[in-house]
């Protein structure tokens, strides 16, 4: 499939890239965490330069790049980003193409240094998913009064990163949410996982694509009606923009398939 | 052209309270605003208010509710020799689409007609980034206060970062009344 001194090539700039990325992610994190006295313009600025660098340096040391459609299905008002969740490089550049967010994250997550720090900067709402109803109750709570307050929601309702061609249920809090608050949910496809997949070394080089879909009401819906209108959405416009290439590289399709 | 000032409530005139344990008994102005409304009557200025009550859609509370907590208001104004020309109130949720859910421009534009003012020259007064959204898309003037939600919509918003910002509804008044 992919030539072996290729292969090592790949690694060799990824290798850069982390040598670069680590320790970079750790002087923002830290920074970030420290910075919750200073002014709103400072700690804006900061998350910008973190991501844009991130980025930059994926595309100098990795040849990975990315483009957006659809940022003209972004709603004024408050609302709930549902992602697709495939790789870390979502986690990194979706803050991008919004206004501030508010993540929803699963506790543990703020416990790592550093990064753990910086979610607990941003007002990340951190959920202990072993409490099953009491979670809920508290995600809608703390989410309605953000978004109340004209902020963006964000989650990832797979819940965590999913390997290309693999299915993982939507779970259903996002939606809850959505149906008890009435703010509609913006729904992002993208194959970020194609090129930097979970547990990867290897970032390909390449270009990711990401969809940012047309909002979808909560109306009378049910919460199952909603979560399958966004998981359907979200896995057709993935099968859309898939990299089938790509997938033959990282070894997910067959190659037989080519041609 | 008459002047005026447009308030939004919660945060503003009152305190913000827990939108689903909302009560007319716990209403309760932020000190010195029921007193800033009155100088700003005094002073030849029209007074609204502009809200948005969610909480109605959600029901958490009743719109007689908040007819009762409308009626609270006015009493605490009257004592003062003080009014308000006019309440204008949201009660639709986020699903609704509805035009006069700040920050869409609705109410604002509903005010203007009602009444013959120039919203370029009316300061919107909120604690919210709706309300200084709504301020934007009617093309009136957004003035934030720290009170209320006042702070956090500094604190997180880069668009509010141009929006002059005041202590309290007390302050801002001060400050027009000073400079007219």
């Amino acid at each position: 499939m992919v030539n072996p001194l290729y292969r090592l090539w790949l690694a060799i700039r990824s290798t850069l890239f982390w040598t670069f990325f680590l320790p970079f992610v750790l002087l923002c994190a830290t920074l970030l965490s420290l910075s919750f006295f200073t002014p709103l313009w400072f700690r804006m600025g900061l998350i910008k330069v973190w991501i844009v660098c991130s980025l930059a340096s994926l595309h100098l040391f990795c040849g990975l790049k990315y483009t957006v459609e659809g940022k003209e299905n972004i709603p004024e008002n408050g609302f709930i980003v549902m992602s697709k969740h495939s790789s870390t490089w979502e986690t990194i550049a979706i803050q991008l193409f919004f206004r501030p967010m508010v993540w929803v994250v699963k506790r543990e997550l703020t416990w790592i240094p550093f990064f753990g720090w910086a979610l607990k900067a941003v007002n990340a709402i951190a959920l202990d998913r072993g409490t099953g109803r009491k979670a809920i109750t508290q995600l809608i709570k703390e989410s309605q009064r953000h978004m109340d307050q004209g902020r963006i929601l964000m989650l990832f309702p797979e819940g965590t990163r999913v390997l290309p061609k693999q299915v993982k249920p939507f779970k259903l809090g996002g939606a809850i949410v959505s149906q008890r608050t009435g703010y509609a949910v913006v729904p992002i496809a993208h194959n970020a996982g194609e090129f930097w997949p979970r547990h990867s070394w290897i970032k390909w080089p390449g270009t990711i694509r990401v969809v940012i879909g047309p909002p979808i009401e909560p109306s009378d819906k049910k919460p199952e009606e909603i979560i399958a209108e966004v998981g359907d959405w979200i896995s057709s416009e993935c099968e859309r923009i898939s990299d089938k290439k790509q997938l033959q590289r990282i070894g997910v399709l067959p190659l037989s398939a080519q041609e | 052209m008459a002047k005026m000032v447009i308030l939004n409530r919660d945060g503003v005139i009152s305190h913000v309270q827990e939108e689903d344990i909302i009560t007319v008994d716990g209403w309760d102005p932020i000190s010195g605003s029921i007193e800033a409304i009155s100088r700003l009557k005094k002073a030849g200025y029209l007074v609204t208010m502009a809200s948005k009550h969610t909480g109605i859609a959600r029901g958490y509370y009743s719109e007689q509710a908040l007819q009762q907590m409308h009626e609270k208001m006015r009493r605490m104004l009257s004592i003062r020799g003080a009014s308000i020309d006019g309440i204008f109130y949201c009660p639709h949720g986020p699903e609704a689409n509805c035009i006069c859910r700040k920050p869409k421009p609705g109410l604002l534009f509903q005010i203007a007609r009602q009444f013959d003012i120039d919203l370029t020259q009316t300061p919107m007064v909120g604690d919210s980034i709706s309300d200084v959204g709504a301020a934007r898309m009617a093309n009136a003037r957004p003035v934030l206060v720290r009170t209320g939600n006042g702070e956090y919509t500094i604190q997180h918003f880069p668009e509010a970062l141009d929006v002059p910002v005041h202590n309290d509804l007390a302050h801002f008044v001060r400050e027009t009344l000073r400079n007219k």
